[in-house]
């Protein structure tokens, strides 16, 4: 625990380290710091525009915001939180704008292979494959029938984890609040799931 | 209780594998926007904290100037009474006399003048008298269900909600018969986790409802029934003729 309790100290010095150089103008600084923090926002622009291509665009201009009022952001510690606003805000602002047709998925769901990969393999990794595909392609299905805040709790919360102090703050509410709304967007998937099935 | 955690870990991984990853060619755009991007700088300012970048930051800056100003408006207008005072008293001018001159209410802690405010709004409330008198009820509907607040400020464990149905007596069932708001009522125990009042007062049916999250603090538990034994019932003109008036002890409370 000890470890452990030292690399996050360490990893949140970095951080810090990072924000500041990064507010000072250095772009080696904002690339090292969004880089593993980039699909986070854009899974999160995805939650709320549905699309590759618009949460694409969201995710660009909200990184390259961030980065442009890095310097006005006073309280480093509120870094996470204000870069989900950001994202979010963004993601609402390119659904509320544009209008495009609804993408065809055809990329495969799972790394390395995919639903045709696991057919052509009549093994036991195979089954268990289409097991996963059919349970996340159900999943999907529901969590695309859930209204824009419940995505963005289940995304921030199981996809991302985030600390809930940290979700409460990126969405402007209370950390209670955000365990009632997180039982309640549960609740939700799992009625859409069952609708699914 | 392992069951929970699991199907938590199994929706989470169902939903990585569903959410997609950003595509390398996103990075690389942004890399080449950023390159072109300038920053923009900070004015060195007294009121700086006002351009944080961060809303909640720029908000709480924007609360504190506001309370300062406030602050410093009581204070002139302190200083500017007392040099008034010290100063030539003016010949008063003739006017009507005052229609009562009652003292003001003392400050007792059941102060019947205590303003009473409305059902608690989504965001933080502050502790002191709240009311609910189905005055957001749809009209159409002798239903009416709109009475939800939970402890959302506080460990969001428990809610309690209001509804009422109009014209409906009491039927039989199970329950203790108890006094809430002065007024006859059945409590049930549903389960470890949910209690229900059903509360006769005049021609309608007023059903409260507690619910508690498992492992909710005892301290939790009883805040809110002290909420439900602080209520007490006023007559006024909304939908059911009269409202519930209740106290809440803590700044927890909100209906988000």
């Amino acid at each position: 625990v000890g470890s452990i309790a030292i690399a996050e100290r360490v990893s949140a010095s970095d951080t810090d380290e990072l924000i500041r150089r990064a507010a000072l103008g250095d772009a080696a600084a904002y690339d090292e710091l969004i880089t593993p923090r980039l699909d986070r926002c854009y899974r999160l622009a995805y939650s709320i525009v549905g699309n590759r291509a618009d949460a694409a665009d969201a995710t660009q201009e909200a990184v390259v915001s961030a980065w442009r009022q890095l310097p006005r952001l006073r309280e480093q510690r509120a870094f996470e939180g204000w870069l989900n606003r950001i994202v979010v805000n963004a993601a609402r602002m390119s659904r509320r704008h544009r209008v495009r047709l609804r993408e065809v998925q055809v990329e495969p769901l799972l790394s390395g292979g995919g639903p045709s990969a696991a057919l052509d393999r009549p093994d036991q990794q195979a089954g268990m494959d289409l097991e996963r595909v059919a349970s996340a392609e159900a999943i999907g299905r529901a969590f695309a029938r859930l209204r824009e805040d419940d995505r963005l709790l289940l995304v921030l919360h199981h996809v991302e984890e985030r600390p809930l102090a940290e979700i409460a703050g990126s969405l402007g509410i209370a950390v209670g609040t955000v365990k009632w709304r997180l039982h309640r967007a549960r609740n939700a998937l799992e009625r859409a799931m069952e609708a699914e099935a | 209780m392992t069951g929970r955690p699991s199907a938590e870990r199994q929706l989470a991984a169902g939903l990585r594998e569903y959410l997609p990853v950003a595509d390398p060619g996103l990075h690389q755009r942004i890399r080449a926007e950023i390159a072109t991007t300038p920053q923009d700088r900070r004015r060195p300012s007294i009121l700086g904290r006002l351009a944080d970048a961060d809303q909640t930051a720029r908000r709480r800056t924007l609360l504190l100037v506001a309370l300062l100003g406030a602050a410093l408006t009581i204070s002139v207008a302190a200083v500017a009474g007392a040099l008034l005072r010290e100063g030539p008293r003016p010949e008063p001018p003739v006017q009507p006399a005052p229609a009562s001159l009652e003292p003001a209410p003392s400050s007792a802690a059941e102060d019947p003048s205590a303003p009473i405010s409305g059902w608690p709004s989504t965001s933080k409330n502050e502790a002191g008298l709240y009311s609910w008198d189905g005055a957001r009820c749809a009209s159409s509907s002798p239903y009416c269900n709109v009475g939800f607040m939970h402890n959302g400020y506080g460990s969001g464990d428990v809610d309690i909600r209001i509804a009422a149905y109009q014209g409906k007596p009491i039927g039989g069932g199970e329950g203790v018969p108890v006094t809430i708001a002065g007024h006859d009522a059945i409590h049930r125990r549903i389960n470890d986790r949910v209690q229900e009042w059903f509360v006769d007062v005049d021609t309608a049916l007023v059903t409260i409802r507690l619910e508690a999250e498992p492992g909710t603090s005892s301290a939790d538990l009883a805040e809110a029934e002290a909420i439900i034994s602080s209520m007490r019932t006023e007559a006024t003109g909304g939908p059911f003729g009269f409202r519930i008036v209740f106290r809440l002890p803590s700044d927890d409370w909100d209906s988000g």
